[in-house]
């Protein structure tokens, strides 16, 4: 197991769109180690499936293909604030009851619409702000780490380290309408 | 046991000694070793070898734990260095911690630093002007600080020697308070940078916008070759160092050079303590530096010292170079060293949106940075209620991004479909502050640093004239961007902002006519120990507002020039 932590957190380092069974993320232990905070491995799998959520897997790698969901709690471990950091536990948490008074069903179970609905809903509900806190930071960071993960950079929207180039007066294609001045 | 002594001292003893191994005392190095001197260059830091030692320089921005940002832990313990724009994920092992060398604020300043073998040389911002005699005679025409004792024509020459080596890219503007150098080709303005030109230029007499002079390779000559430097490519992750040496930094080309001719010796991990006045011999001998390593003592001596620690460290090193023929510090027979610090008035900005011009758009990105508006205030005469004018950047980007809304697979895809925005412009003043006494470095009396060395008073503050002018650029520029057509100005006026940010202080030491009210002479040579030279921010005696390092650059081969000619006449 410990080969395969160091091996999930070194793709997550090299930004790799390493491919892991998603069920390791249901194991006894967490997969990242943290300084600041402290998080259960049932927490951290509802994270997961939360990532998984705002990036799902389609055609395309997903949240947990990716491992977004370690980059949010990287983030949220060395870059927040305590103020932060405890709102986002309480509101996971929070978002742990809300799951179970909605459904019996474990959250990853859900479809994927009616997990859309009620991650959404939080936003614009009568949520305490701890719950809307952790969803802002959640979708933040997971949206952060997956376009500026190595399969966005090189497969979607190509990132250059050397573009060799700088032109000016480059035509828009296709050419917009009265566009100019 | 003698024996061993006087070969101990023959090791330790050098033609002559650079103190800092940045952009000036880089050029030092490559000047000195360049005319046959075995030279010394001294460097507080670590080495930081081309190439080799820029760790982060091919990383990809997903290679970054953060993603470049700096966790928040190093923000709170380094809150100096941490307000600094470049100071990322990406580069901030090219900084000094807050904690590492201490200083005492009488008044808040940032006090940005890199110690290491190439400096800040590795992390500047690039931009290259020069100066003209609207500058030079400033202090003598609107009546502050000393008369410059030298004008353009001298250092002119000088300018034109290390640009050619150092690869500035501009264009012939034509300017006259802002001369025409030894340019590569200039980097292109793009579309709205250049309709905001022909539009300044249709409306106001003597305002121009250009394309900004800077320190990359837009065309390698052969010289640029030689060094082992290629082309820019464009890459602007400069502050991680450039393997391509694309830009100008001391670890690319001055010191890779020095090295090849056989002559220099470089020694990190010294910080220099002070300078060694000889009371008998009447001159300096050499220098005291501390190994920080072991932090063993040890003296190096030689004919002649170029200080080149920094503007505010070349300071504290004359400050505690005291002997009885200097009691107050290092040539201080004026009582001014340390006074008259002066910087750059980086204390606004001011950004727009474009309508239109959505039919074009870059490619690329812009090693230049876009246009430069050079100072139009105050140039010819006097016409405002402010002494002095502002430079100011600009730039033009086109806007991209896409338009996700809310989760899931829709919007997933949607993050990946960029589009573009509109276009938006930004500009920052960079203004020109008035040297004053009240504006000083000192020694403490009682707190050290982690060498034994005392620590740094720093009082340095914005004044009146500052604030004029601030607003002067304000009102300015809202206009030229309002007559442009430009929508939503939006004005940053940076409230709390203490100097420091813009790392150019200056001053101090400063070059002067007279010995009873300046430190250095024309040659930037201690008036009172000729064998001493001090070529880096602290001889200026007035800052303009052009960013000052190749000003620096010009100096410190001027002053090598003469040092070594005055050293063969046996005059040194």
């Amino acid at each position: 197991m410990d080969r395969r932590i160091a091996l999930k957190n070194l793709a997550l380092i090299i930004g790799g769109a390493t491919l892991f069974p998603s069920d390791m993320l249901a194991g006894g232990k967490t997969l990242i180690q943290l300084k600041n905070i402290t998080i259960s491995p049932a927490q951290e799998k509802l994270l997961a499936d939360v990532a998984e959520t705002i990036i799902p897997k389609t055609t395309t790698p997903g949240a947990k293909d990716l491992g977004l969901h370690l980059f949010v709690l990287t983030m949220l471990d060395d870059c927040y604030g305590k103020q932060d950091q405890q709102a986002f536990i309480t509101g996971l948490g929070e978002l742990s009851q809300l799951i179970a008074k909605t459904s019996t069903k474990p959250f990853a179970l859900w479809p994927a619409k009616q997990r859309e609905t009620l991650l959404l809903g939080i936003d614009n509900g009568n949520y305490s702000p701890e719950l809307k806190k952790f969803f802002w930071i959640a979708k933040d960071k997971t949206v952060q780490c997956y376009t500026q993960s190595k399969y966005f950079m090189t497969k979607r929207v190509v990132y250059e380290l050397i573009p060799g180039r700088y032109l000016v007066n480059v035509p828009v294609k296709p050419p917009l309408k009265g566009a100019s001045k | 046991m003698a024996n061993l002594n006087i070969d101990s001292v023959k090791e330790r003893t050098f033609d002559a000694i650079v103190i800092g191994s940045g952009i000036s005392g880089g050029w030092a190095a490559k000047e000195l070793t360049g005319k046959g001197l075995k030279t010394l260059v001294l460097e507080r830091g670590r080495d930081v070898k081309h190439i080799i030692d820029y760790p982060t320089t091919n990383k990809y921005p997903w290679e970054f734990e953060h993603r470049g940002e700096m966790p928040l832990a190093v923000r709170e313990e380094n809150p100096i260095v941490s307000r600094c724009y470049a100071f990322h994920e990406d580069a901030a092992h090219f900084f000094v911690k807050d904690k590492e060398h201490p200083y005492i604020q009488e008044k808040p300043f940032d006090w940005i630093r890199g110690y290491q073998v190439g400096g800040k040389s590795l992390l500047w911002a690039r931009q290259t002007q020069r100066w003209s005699d609207f500058d030079f005679e400033g202090p003598a025409r609107d009546g502050f600080a000393v008369d410059w004792p030298i004008r353009y024509k001298d250092i002119a020459p000088w300018y034109s020697y290390v640009e050619k080596f150092a690869g500035i890219s501009g264009n012939k503007d034509g300017i006259p308070e802002l001369p025409d150098g030894e340019f590569l080709p200039g980097f292109p303005l793009n579309t709205v940078e250049n309709y905001f030109s022909k539009h300044v230029k249709s409306k106001y007499q003597n305002r121009h916008v250009i394309s900004a002079r800077c320190a990359h390779i837009s065309k390698p000559e052969p010289i640029h070759l030689e060094q082992g430097r290629v082309q820019c490519q464009k890459r602007v992750l400069c502050q991680r160092g450039c393997p391509f040496g694309g830009y100008f930094s001391s670890n690319a080309s001055t010191l890779p050079w020095a090295q090849k001719s056989g002559n220099l010796t470089l020694r990190p991990f010294s910080v220099v303590q002070s300078i060694i006045y000889d009371d008998q011999k009447g001159k300096a001998t050499g220098v005291r530096i501390i190994d920080t390593n072991t932090k063993e003592e040890i003296e190096y001596y030689a004919r002649i010292i170029f200080v080149n620690a920094s503007a505010i460290n070349t300071n504290l090193i004359l400050l505690n170079s005291k002997s009885s023929r200097f009691p107050n510090g290092f040539g201080n027979d004026s009582g001014v060293l340390g006074k008259y610090v002066a910087f750059h008035l980086y204390t606004a900005s001011i950004n727009a949106e474009v309508d239109g011009f959505k039919d074009m758009t870059t490619e690329g990105r812009n090693p230049a940075g876009g246009g430069y508006i050079p100072r139009f205030r105050n140039v010819y005469k006097q016409d405002t209620n402010f002494l002095r004018g502002y430079a100011s950047g600009f730039g033009a980007y086109r806007s991209s991004g896409s338009h996700a809304e809310g989760i899931g697979a829709g919007f997933k895809e949607a993050l990946g479909k960029v589009e573009l925005g509109p276009w938006y412009v930004g500009s920052h003043m960079m203004g020109e502050t008035i040297p004053k006494e009240s504006n000083y470095v000192k020694l403490d009396d009682t707190q050290k640093d982690a060498w034994g060395i005392p620590q740094l008073r720093i009082s340095v503050d914005y004044d009146d004239n500052d604030e004029k002018m601030r607003t002067d650029y304000v009102e300015q520029i809202s206009e030229m961007f309002t007559t442009a057509g430009f929508k939503n100005i939006s004005v940053n006026k940076t409230v709390g902002k203490a100097p420091g940010l813009d790392i150019h202080e200056m001053g101090g030491a400063r070059m002067g006519l007279d010995p009873k009210t300046s430190v250095l002479n024309k040659w930037n040579q201690v008036h009172a120990a000729p064998n001493v030279f001090v070529t880096d921010g602290a001889c200026m005696t007035s800052t303009s507002c052009q960013n000052p390092s190749l000003t620096y650059m010009a100096f410190t081969a001027r002053s090598v020039d003469y040092a070594v000619s005055e050293m063969n006449k046996g005059n040194l």
